[in-house]
């Protein structure tokens, strides 16, 4: 097997310092592949915003604990929203806009999954963790 | 030379490995709904302006066939009291085709039904249950064969008979989802499939490759009406349109009973439909738009009968906690719903 390899390399008329060049470039593209690969699975963050601003970006663990009040001007009405945090978990908890379409949205827990309340404009998006598990979009 | 060629093959390996796209994400309200956008491009600024490009088309079109704006083509119709109203050539054929989608579904969905929209005022702050005189006097105005059309030369007129008014709210989302493919498009030279995930409310565009994902595609999950954060069904896709109407999106309650937005232009209330949701995929997302409140306004029998008929693709959620995708999905289909209590299948 040894003597193969040498046989190889004698024919193709490599020496040592090329082998460190082909050794080297294949570190590099193991360590950059496992680089992206952990960049993917990223630990789940929330973000919140209103009318296309990010007002909020947390990194979401189990022990996350914390609630937002936020208001929104609905066609003159002033609409607030509690949004709760309560470990890998954020939802809605309360709203004073007509719909509620935003609490009827339930408990967000895995990356993809978004809660709209359209009179003050605020998304709750949870984004990151096992990008190839979680869905792209919501219909 | 060969030992040269090899490290070069090498090294294009690892830096092929290494390329990445860059992505614009955005995200505003347009046409009642929360919009949200992620372009990928080989460079930031021309993901950006693909991105921009988009944002102000969809922004543009909500002006177009907006009824509340004064100086929309769809007001100045509405306004005109059954007289000929000349309009632009786009907002003409955009009308020519919901009134061929009405007549494909015998009126299940169906354009002149504002009239009723604003009785109900469903979502808005006037919502509630209409008066019986009130319901049956705006029913004598829904039907898509009082949209009357004539071309003459290069002029395009619409009226409307029997005092119907036109609301394009029911397609608005899947037209602003085909400009927006359109547009990308051009931008692109007509030669390459943007690489893009369009939410626009409910509809989806899913186009080119996923660059997130080995496989290329895009995951679309098809929610939970009864928790519509959550996923029922994933879908894996590519180059098409997700269009979801269900139950859950805009209603109010009252007496324990769910007034939902998705009208029956035959008796006028809320359809009664043995379906919480469907879901229609199809490369034309305003045909989609238009099929997915059609086929709910059906109900499952006649709504499975029409698919089968006409070839469409479609995920119905039934009352009694079924997913049902039409045969042609069941490849792309995962089912994610068995913990929330739904059964797969038929």
């Amino acid at each position: 097997m040894v003597d193969n390899v040498r046989a190889f390399w004698r024919k193709y008329g490599f020496r040592w310092g090329d082998m460190a060049i082909i050794v080297l470039v294949i570190g590099l593209a193991i360590g950059s592949a496992l680089f992206f690969w952990q960049s993917k699975t990223d630990a789940l963050s929330c973000q919140i915003s209103q009318d296309g601003q990010v007002l909020y970006d947390i990194t979401l663990d189990a022990s996350s604990q914390q609630t937002i009040t936020l208001s929104g001007d609905y066609d003159g009405y002033l609409v607030e929203n509690t949004i709760q945090i309560d470990g890998e978990s954020v939802y809605f908890a309360h709203a004073t806009c007509p719909d509620q379409v935003c609490v009827h949205a339930g408990v967000l827990t895995r990356g993809g999954q978004i809660a709209v309340c359209l009179p003050s404009r605020i998304s709750v998006k949870l984004v990151g963790s096992d990008v190839e598990n979680q869905v792209d979009a919501m219909a | 030379m060969k030992k040269y060629l090899t490290c070069a093959g090498l090294l294009c390996l690892f830096l092929s490995g290494c390329s990445q796209q860059s992505v614009a994400t955005s995200e505003f309200y347009a046409m009642n709904t929360v919009m949200s956008t992620q372009v990928y491009a080989d460079s930031q600024s021309e993901a950006d302006a693909l991105s921009a490009a988009i944002e102000v088309g969809i922004n543009t079109l909500e002006q177009t066939i907006s009824r509340t704006r004064s100086d929309s083509d769809i007001t100045a119709i509405n306004q005109a009291q059954g007289a000929w109203v000349e309009v632009s050539e786009s907002t003409y054929a955009v009308i020519l085709q919901t009134k061929s989608y009405a007549a494909l579904t015998d009126g299940a969905f169906d354009p002149t039904v504002a009239t009723l929209t604003d009785l109900w005022g469903i979502g808005t702050e006037a919502e509630g249950i209409p008066a019986a005189e009130d319901l049956q006097a705006a029913l004598e105005t829904v039907g898509y064969w009082n949209i009357k059309t004539k071309q003459e030369g290069e002029s395009y007129f619409v009226c409307l008979e029997n005092g119907a008014k036109l609301d394009l709210g029911g397609i608005g989302k899947g037209l602003a989802a085909n400009q927006s493919l359109t547009t990308a498009q051009a931008l692109l030279d007509d030669q390459t499939t943007p690489d893009m995930l369009l939410m626009l409310g409910g509809n989806i565009v899913v186009s080119g490759t996923n660059p997130n994902r080995e496989s290329g595609l895009w995951t679309v999950g098809i929610a939970d009406p009864n928790s519509p954060a959550t996923a029922i069904l994933t879908l894996s896709l590519t180059d098409t349109t997700v269009v979801t109407s269900g139950d859950y999106e805009r209603y109010f309650e009252q007496d324990g009973v769910r007034y939902h937005h998705l009208l029956d232009p035959t008796t006028g209330y809320p359809a009664q439909s043995d379906l919480q949701s469907v879901t229609v995929v199809h490369a034309d997302s305003m045909f989609a738009d238009a099929m997915s409140t059609a086929l709910y306004v059906m109900g499952l029998e006649q709504a499975q009968a029409f698919c089968m008929e006409q070839g469409l693709q479609a995920v119905f959620v039934t009352d009694d906690m079924q997913v049902l995708p039409t045969a042609s999905l069941y490849d792309c289909a995962t089912f994610v719903g068995e913990d929330a209590g739904y059964t797969y299948g038929g």
